[in-house]
């Protein structure tokens, strides 16, 4: 069984301070919309074989993913920083697969919130 | 601690004893002057530059200000109460204004180091909480320009990481960056609120433990 797409204790965390049923609704919009651009940057990354952007905009992603519970997400993000840090190179081009497809778990995830 | 009652003019480098001579909104009439030489003290962005960075709070209360934000800030700042909050994931300042709801204070977001500094020369914050990598200048950087600035010392830079973590690092940042603070991302809502008026509270106890003199008088607009 997989870990769960969004860490339970972060995500309540917010959910407490969701007073009006609207605020967790729109970190999740504006986390896709930040992931989205953080895929882009990543594609456009890899293609340039440019590995200071890849690690820019995988840190970016780290952060966001944190935010908002999507420790899998991070974890990825995590790995590709460290990998790109120590090897000053760029993983497999499947990571950013896995990372895209990690995100859409989260959707489905965030999906069956409430 | 420096008491933040002591700023400098940047046109002629004078201190001035009140904070109301040192906040500016500069919109080519409606400035603050220096008690020395008269003139705007930093020259500072355009005022809807200004409300740019305000917090949804602040922002609804714009209408209320007539010598706008210039008395609120003194008032807040003598308080202890300007919060500067500086990250570029929208998802943290959304968190921060929501867990910081009733905040009796001012809180302003800046979402990039360059930003942060030239609004810290503006309102003198009270607190500053970055996030320690930022595009351009980054947290740690911004955390030694502001400590080794003196009309900024009295302000506290809590650095907020989720990439320098380790023993090392914190030593680094308490050593080279000045930073007074270091907490490790992701930071809960009752963390955050916690390490905000934590800070708050300690540094309004500092400035009372080291008051010595009357107050300074408020320079008359």
């Amino acid at each position: 069984m997989s870990d769960p797409a969004l860490d339970p204790e972060i995500l309540g965390s917010l959910l407490d301070l969701d007073e009006d049923g609207q605020f967790v609704t729109g970190l999740f919009v504006t986390y896709f919309e930040e992931a989205g651009e953080a895929l882009r940057d990543l594609r456009i990354a890899f293609d340039d074989v440019d590995v200071a952007k890849a690690r820019r905009a995988a840190h970016y992603l780290l952060g966001a993913s944190m935010n908002i519970g999507a420790t899998s997400v991070a974890d990825l993000c995590r790995n590709l920083e460290q990998i790109s840090e120590t090897a000053n190179a760029l993983p497999d081009r499947g990571f950013l697969q896995a990372i895209a497809d990690e995100i859409s778990r989260v959707q489905a995830a965030s999906r069956e919130i409430r | 601690m420096k008491s933040p009652d002591l700023y400098r003019c940047h046109h002629c480098s004078s201190l001035n004893e009140s904070l109301a001579a040192s906040w500016c909104l500069c919109t080519g009439g409606r400035s603050l002057i220096c008690s020395h030489c008269g003139q705007c003290v930093c020259g500072g962005p355009a005022e809807e530059e200004f409300w740019s960075h305000a917090s949804p709070a602040l922002l609804a209360r714009r209408e209320t200000y007539a010598s706008p934000v210039v008395r609120e800030f003194t008032d807040q700042a003598l308080a202890g109460r300007v919060v500067l909050v500086v990250d570029d994931d929208r998802l943290v300042h959304a968190i921060v204004d929501r867990v910081m709801t009733g905040f009796d204070g001012i809180l302003l977001h800046a979402y990039t180091g360059t930003d942060a500094l030239r609004i810290a020369w503006q309102v003198r914050p009270n607190l500053i909480l970055t996030d320690a990598l930022l595009p351009g200048v980054d947290g740690r950087e911004l955390s030694k320009a502001v400590k080794s600035e003196p009309a900024l010392s009295h302000t506290t830079v809590i650095v907020m990481t989720a990439l320098y973590k380790g023993a090392r690092y914190r030593q680094e940042a308490f050593t080279e960056y000045l930073v007074d603070g270091y907490v490790e991302k992701p930071l809960s809502a009752m963390k955050l609120r916690s390490t905000i008026e934590g800070s708050l509270e300690h540094d309004a106890a500092v400035q009372e433990s080291i008051e010595t003199k009357p107050q300074a008088q408020e320079i008359a607009n």
